[in-house]
């Protein structure tokens, strides 16, 4: 057998399959993933042409963002054979987009990028419907979150990121013995790009590590000292940000600075220039203002798609299992080559969104006062509790300094903990000690009381 | 890698909170701050305010009232604002108070160096509230934001009492007036 031979049977390999789905060649690249099986397929890979059909019928993924990543996300999803995928985006259209958000056109800046990026991906890709929401993420109802399968972030913020694994992570039950059940986790894909850099990370709330468990890997944002902008500024960015921060709220008082109103920049830029001359520093330009202002690193297409190219495996990954999974954050490097690194990541147990907390059992006739005292001498927190505050969400239950809070919240201490858990039988409550580094999760079941049994009268009447 | 979606059992993926009742979402910040406030170990100098109520720790005031120094007797009050991603971010600190100080301009901008450049996840607002403490006790001549202040401290200590006096009294310094603050 030669290579002709071999590739006269992959043709015929080709027409098999594109036949066995009634002739359609279009989706032969995905049959090629997802109809046979495999040696690096994910757990449980069930392959048949029921995956195509689920992709195209069934999932709802979540594209947040429409911008450098979204575009191409939405572009990779629709391609891949997604079928309904919605797109949120609270931007219009600007002319610096044009050149890697390829969705858009000249004669679209100003239009919202939600609406344009899911007319043109459904005018390009024939049969996927793309539904935009113009509108901020936090707009949306949290139970518009729950509706998704997979939720995919082209985000550009850290506040975002943190907003959407909050919500995502609130769905997230866990099971009386700690482990999280299935169907509460919501895999959220996360992209990220900053010029010649990009990541993507696969999280599965419960079981990987969620946003917040590796926040301290983000490297403190950097800021000028007050005096230096003041007195000795050295450097252009030192002169824009005095305009910024400080001249700004002398000379234009009352007005909100909005780094996307081009006067408001434009009179930044002017003021910086005019310190730039007075100290002798140049290289201040209107670009490099808003890069300053509004913390903006110079975007490149290629890291775009390369991340965006990664998320939307991952997708594909999660959605039919046809691939092992991403373990778990990819980190890209493109200045000197192209440096891609894979590492996998622990959760952090004590982790204020994520974790389980842990769990405690109490009478549900119990007090704030009577519960707080169980926790003291619960074998668990021995030495970890002197003087605990407790939380429920986002209401304080008890807390025990400053003297004014302590006041406010004393009265809660006689009340039973389940009207003040809102009657929920179980729940997981914030407590704070000084003698804590971070905050004790305590998963709170209320249980029926033992039967109280009179000692006197047994055995008697 | 877990299996999540089963085709085969056609199952559509409905995951539903099992009270079902919607739960307030808390921000990584309001939950770190949580932490700070019920640690917070005040001075009898130093006391607190929530304007929005006891559930509501993101935005709050402090009042400091030095007992020595140049600023004995005067009352200050500083607006805390802190973000959804504290203690990523450090907290935004105001002076609402107009002072003659210094590190304190007249828009009430703090030049502290834990508030910018040095701050760090691990600091706290008890942390800022020693700074703060400190920039009445010790005014830093060196690092000024306002800069005729610091000429006359380093200059002419004795004038600057007195300018310090006069502004906390609610009259003009230098042409520029501040309200009676004692």
């Amino acid at each position: 057998m030669g290579a002709a031979a071999d590739s006269q049977a992959l043709g015929l390999a080709k027409l098999t399959m594109a036949d066995s789905l009634g002739g359609s060649s279009r989706w032969v690249d995905l049959d090629r993933l997802l109809v046979r099986p495999g040696n690096l397929v994910g757990p449980g890979f069930e392959p048949g042409p029921e995956l195509l059909e689920s992709l195209q019928n069934d999932f709802r993924v979540l594209v947040i963002g429409a911008g450098g990543l979204g575009c191409e996300l939405l572009k990779d999803l629709a391609l891949s054979g997604f079928g309904l995928i919605h797109v949120i985006d609270m931007d219009t259209i600007d002319v610096s987009n044009l050149n890697r958000q390829f969705l858009f056109r000249i004669q679209d800046v100003g239009k919202p990028k939600a609406e344009v990026a899911a007319a043109r991906v459904m005018q390009r890709v024939k049969g996927v419907t793309v539904v935009p929401h113009f509108c901020r993420i936090e707009e949306k109802d949290v139970s518009f979150y729950q509706d998704f399968q997979i939720i995919v972030l082209g985000l550009d913020s850290i506040e975002a990121r943190s907003y959407i694994n909050s919500v995502v992570c609130g769905f997230l039950v866990y099971e009386e013995d700690g482990s999280p059940d299935m169907t509460t986790i919501k895999p959220l894909v996360d992209g990220g790009t900053e010029g010649f850099r990009g990541h993507a990370r696969v999280i599965y709330p419960g079981l990987t590590p969620c946003f917040h468990c590796s926040l301290w890997l983000f490297p403190p944002q950097v800021t000028f000292p007050l005096c230096t902008l003041a007195e000795t500024p050295r450097s252009p960015a030192h002169c824009i940000e005095y305009a910024h921060l400080i001249q700004w709220g002398q000379e234009r008082q009352g007005e909100t600075f909005d780094a996307d109103n081009p006067e408001h920049m434009k009179w930044i830029y002017d003021q910086a220039l005019k310190r730039g001359a007075q100290f002798n520093i140049s290289g201040i330009t209107y670009s490099l203002t808003q890069g300053v202002v509004k913390n903006i690193v110079p975007a490149i297409a290629s890291t775009n798609a390369i991340v965006a190219a990664t998320c939307a495996l991952e997708i594909l990954k999660i959605a039919t299992m046809f691939s092992t999974g991403m373990d778990v954050y990819m980190q890209y490097t493109g200045t000197e080559g192209i440096y891609m690194r894979t590492v996998p990541h622990d959760k952090d147990p004590n982790c204020t969104m994520c974790s389980a907390g842990v769990p405690v059992d109490v009478d549900n006739t119990i007090t704030l006062q009577k519960f707080i005292d169980q926790l003291l001498k619960d074998s668990r927190f021995k030495l970890k509790l002197s003087k605990p505050s407790v939380s429920y969400h986002g209401t304080n239950l008890y807390m025990q300094a400053p003297p004014v809070l302590e006041e406010m919240t004393r009265p809660n201490l006689q009340l039973p903990l389940l009207g003040l858990m809102d009657g929920n039988t179980s729940g997981v409550l914030n407590i704070n000690d000084r003698r804590l580094t971070g905050v004790l999760r305590v998963r709170v079941t209320f249980k029926e009381g033992p039967d109280s049994v009179d000692m006197d009268t047994v055995g008697g009447v | 890698m877990i299996k999540l979606f089963s085709v085969k059992q056609k199952q559509k993926e409905d995951a539903q909170n099992n009270n079902g009742r919607p739960i307030k979402k808390q921000s990584a910040g309001e939950l770190r701050v949580q932490k700070d406030i019920s640690e917070l170990n005040l001075a009898k100098t130093i006391s607190i305010h929530f304007p929005n109520g006891k559930d509501n720790l993101l935005n709050f005031e402090i009042t400091i009232r030095p007992d020595e120094g140049y600023y004995q007797g005067g009352t200050f009050v500083f607006s805390f604002s802190i973000s959804q991603v504290y203690p990523h971010e450090a907290p935004k600190v105001k002076c609402k108070t107009k002072v003659y100080h210094p590190n304190i301009d007249l828009e009430g901008n703090v030049c502290l160096n834990i508030l910018r450049e040095d701050w760090k996840p691990v600091l706290s607002i008890n942390s800022i509230i020693y700074g703060l403490q400190y920039l009445f006790l010790d005014p830093n001549p060196d690092d000024p934001l306002n800069h005729e202040a610091a000429e006359v401290l380093r200059d002419n200590p004795r004038q600057f009492e007195q300018s310090v006096r006069r502004s906390m009294l609610g009259g003009y310094v230098g042409g520029t007036h501040f309200p009676r603050c004692m």
